[in-house]
């Protein structure tokens, strides 16, 4: 293993599960900072006065959703294999956080701002069934729902941010934009339905299933485009 | 049986991972029945609870035994404890989410006379009866201990049994007692019987002849506890992997106790005679804790926890081993409690490399004289000398901490506090950088709370019209230098008055104080004095009886039945010096016979 010059990035799949579901984005990541330090991974860090550990996350995740796949990209000072971040991350990660896969980063862009797509599912309580909430979506020209941001509401129109939405018995699965431009919480799509369509709504155990970004109009995962690129 | 709590609920309040638990380190142990089942119960909010160190010391002591388990609950934040009487929630633990009523022992640890209220609404909270008498053999045992423990007569009618001194001494005992109990099946009488013959545990219910139907004294006590306490620093269990908490909490750092003590002697400062004697951790021994906790934890920080780091023995070899450690492990080091010397700048120069943010100074008095009176042996001149050096080295921040309401205290030794801070204030004109930046200078006061275990253990606290008075005065004075006034609120400062020398009488107070909903007091934006006031008066109080009351000599303390080592003859010469304007040597200079040599060990035996 080379050590001097050397800057690996290692992009990381992982898992949140229930019962971390309650940790914030930002706790979430100081908690994967103290992971490398507990595994002993030799982190790269910014250079300043306030030395920060070198690690990018995909899009947030609400707080009380799980996900079978987020995504971070870590700069390390050694030139590790993925398989060997992982299993040490998974020797040190506390217990509802697991590294499912990794890969080397050779492309510049970050994670955080390739991120275009996502799937989520839920558990959604209804008067009405799920086919027809699903028939009114996919026809109906515009959703209009009201967003509360920073003390400011705005009412925005989320229809053009449902790519995809399917009923799987009680629970939705849809796929939706989203990343920093535009993003489409299903919480808000819950508020929405509740708007325009079904009054009784109620969402809950929310799941994140993948997340993607796009490379010549497909979506594509996270994990293939680094290998892609770097070929 | 383990508690579920909803999503719905866990959404609407504030910080839910206060109650998720599940941090890394945490322990996780199966509920056999002949297991030992302790809560560490901390009576505030989990960001301060979680900031103590005591806690973690005994968490993993007890989860280190296979016979027992150790699980925590802390005070639920006031929106959450909506929640959970609406749902009809009861109080459990963080790690299994167990009923707290479900455990063998609930251990409060007492660090602050304002956070009783939170004990009980914790215990009502679990549906554990409040008062002992009411508990019969289904409730787990309450049990107190820390600082406020050395008074326990305050809640002598809500706890089964104390421990006076440090916890970690005594903890393995106190699980063997409630082990054999459990297996024996004995009674709970039997339990505190046995449990009052080991040292440092103190059975209120065994003294309660002593007392008639109002908590008042009506006989002589005979009993006398002697506190407990760890002999040698260097062979005491330390946490090897404390809990790492997801959020934010107060200490947010790996913290490393280097002493226990102080070889001072401030007479306002009970923490520096019911800790007596000193005894330190030698350095080669914290190094290798820091290693441990900092591999454990993957913390970035290191903080050295004491009550006057600078008077540690052997503080530059220390701060250089850690420097190596923390070095090679990209994590800082800070040094908080140090002294205004000039060792003091030059460890801060070598240890801050790269902030050069807040420097503090707590003179706590105004003049030399009062600083002479309440034995705070720093002078003006040594303030002003490193004030000096710290301006000239770039540092732009200054605080300055006293007390107001300390016994003798005259108008003009208030002045004497915007004295000095002018002072300071000039002083950055003439070796700061105010072109670069504005000096920021502010100036703190809390009121003196006269407390148990100290030489002025028996003068009053001024009232609430001096306090007042003399906040209003330095508030004029400092406003005229344009400096910056920080003050504590006066009536938070007369109830922590009326509580910390309080007696059984005062219990009562406390339990009627919440049941008109008073809840974290130690919280500015949930005291509330008027509460207190009318649950003093509907108490038949009276509230000057136990502030501001100059107490006799010859009368007998609702404490003295509490041996701390040091004597009360001692603690006397003490108040009469103070006087007479007379200071005392600090222990290492020499021993002024205080009694905390019957322990046999620390800075009493430094030198034989």
């Amino acid at each position: 293993m080379e050590q001097g010059f050397v800057l690996r990035i290692i992009r990381i799949k992982f898992k949140k599960d229930s019962t971390v579901r309650f940790i914030s984005h930002l706790d979430m990541m100081k908690a994967f900072q103290r992971a490398v330090r507990r595994a002993g991974l030799d982190a790269e860090y910014s250079h300043g006065f306030n030395p920060q550990m070198q690690m990018v996350f995909g899009a947030p995740l609400s707080l009380g959703f799980t996900s079978e796949a987020e995504y971070a990209d870590f700069s390390f000072t050694r030139d590790y294999e993925p398989d060997e971040v992982k299993s040490k991350l998974n020797g040190a990660l506390p217990a509802g956080l697991y590294a499912i896969d990794s890969g080397i980063r050779t492309i510049k862009t970050n994670i955080m701002a390739d991120i275009k797509y996502a799937v989520y599912d839920f558990t959604l309580f209804s008067k009405l069934p799920h086919e027809n909430i699903v028939d009114k979506i996919l026809t109906a020209e515009s959703l209009l729902v009201e967003k509360t941001r920073k003390g400011k509401t705005k009412t925005i129109d989320i229809r053009q941010l449902i790519v995809k939405i399917e009923a799987k018995t009680d629970r939705l699965k849809i796929l939706v934009k989203a990343g920093n431009q535009n993003n489409l919480n299903p919480r808000l799509l819950v508020e929405a339905i509740r708007k325009n369509i079904d009054k009784s709504v109620e969402g809950i155990s929310y799941n994140r299933n993948e997340q993607y970004v796009e490379r010549e109009g497909k979506m594509v995962l996270p994990l293939d485009v680094i290998a892609l690129e770097s070929k | 049986m383990s508690i579920k709590i909803s999503d719905e609920i866990l959404m609407n309040v504030e910080k839910p991972a206060r109650y998720t638990g599940g941090e890394v380190n945490c322990v996780i142990k199966e509920h056999n029945p002949e297991t030992v089942k302790f809560a560490f119960c901390f009576p505030d909010v989990y960001e301060v609870a979680m900031s103590h160190l005591g806690g973690q010391i005994l968490y993993s002591i007890i989860n280190n035994r296979d016979d027992a388990l150790c699980e925590r609950i802390f005070s639920p934040w006031t929106d959450m404890e909506k929640a959970m009487r609406e749902n009809n929630i009861p109080l459990f633990s963080l790690e299994t989410k167990t009923p707290a009523a479900d455990f063998d022992v609930l251990g409060f640890t007492l660090q602050y006379e304002m956070s009783y209220t939170n004990i009980i609404n914790m215990l009502d909270l679990a549906g554990v009866p409040l008062m002992r008498q009411d508990r019969g053999e289904d409730f787990p045992l309450v049990c107190a201990g820390g600082p406020c423990a050395f008074n326990p007569e305050p809640l002598a009618e809500v706890v089964d049994f104390f421990l006076i001194g440090e916890g970690e001494e005594k903890i393995n005992t106190i699980l063997d007692i409630v082990k054999k109990v459990k297996e024996d099946g004995l009674s709970k009488t039997e339990c505190l019987l046995m449990l009052s013959k080991t040292e440092g545990i103190y059975v209120p219910a065994l003294l309660d002849d002593c007392f008639d139907s109002t908590g008042l004294r009506i006989k002589d006590i005979d009993t006398v506890i002697k506190k407990v306490l760890i002999v040698n620093l260097d062979e005491a269990p330390y946490p090897k992997k404390p809990i790492v908490p997801f959020i934010n909490i107060v200490h947010d750092r790996t913290m490393m106790e280097i002493f226990r003590g102080c070889i001072r002697g401030c007479r306002f400062c009970q923490a520096g005679f019911i800790y007596r004697p000193v005894r330190e951790k030698s350095p080669d021994v914290l190094v290798n804790e820091a290693k441990t906790k900092l591999e454990a934890t993957g913390y970035d920080e290191i903080s050295l926890a004491s009550l006057s780091t600078s008077d540690y023995y052997a503080l530059g070899e220390l701060t250089d081993k850690l420097l190596d450690i923390t070095e090679s492990h990209s994590t800082s080091l800070s040094l908080p409690s140090l002294r205004a010397d000039n060792f003091s700048m030059e460890l801060m120069e070598k240890v801050q490399k790269v902030r050069k943010s807040g420097l503090t100074f707590a003179p706590e008095a105004g003049s030399q004289r009062l600083r002479d009176v309440i034995n705070k042996n720093i002078t003006e001149e040594d303030m002003l000398n490193t004030a000096t050096i710290a301006f000239k080295g770039g540092w732009t921040s200054l605080k300055l901490y006293f007390m107001l309401g300390l016994p003798t205290e005259t108008m003009e030794d208030v002045k004497g506090i915007a004295d000095l801070a002018w002072k300071i204030k000039q002083l950055y004109k003439e070796h700061g950088n105010p072109q670069r930046k504005a000096l920021t200078l502010t100036v703190s006061t809390a009121f003196f709370v006269p407390k148990p275990f100290t030489p002025f253990q028996w003068e009053p606290q001024i009232t609430v019209e001096q306090m007042l008075e003399r906040q209003r005065y330095l508030y004029d004075l400092l406003k005229k230098s344009k400096i910056k006034y920080n003050w504590h609120d006066y009536k938070l400062s007369r109830m922590e008055g009326i509580i910390s020398r309080g007696d059984r009488r005062i219990g009562r107070v406390i339990i009627k104080a919440w049941e008109k909903g008073a809840r974290f007091d130690g919280w500015a934006e949930y005291f509330d004095y008027n509460k207190w006031m009318q649950a003093i008066e509907e108490c038949g109080i009276d509230a000057d009886e136990y502030a501001s009351r100059t107490r006799s000599t010859s009368e007998i303390l609702p404490w003295d039945f509490i041996d701390i080592g040091v004597n009360k003859k001692f603690l006397l010469d003490e108040k009469h010096k103070a006087y007479n304007e007379i200071t005392t040597k600090n222990c290492r200079e020499d021993c002024m016979v205080c009694g905390a040599a019957c322990f046999g060990t620390g800075v009493c035996f430094e030198n034989n």
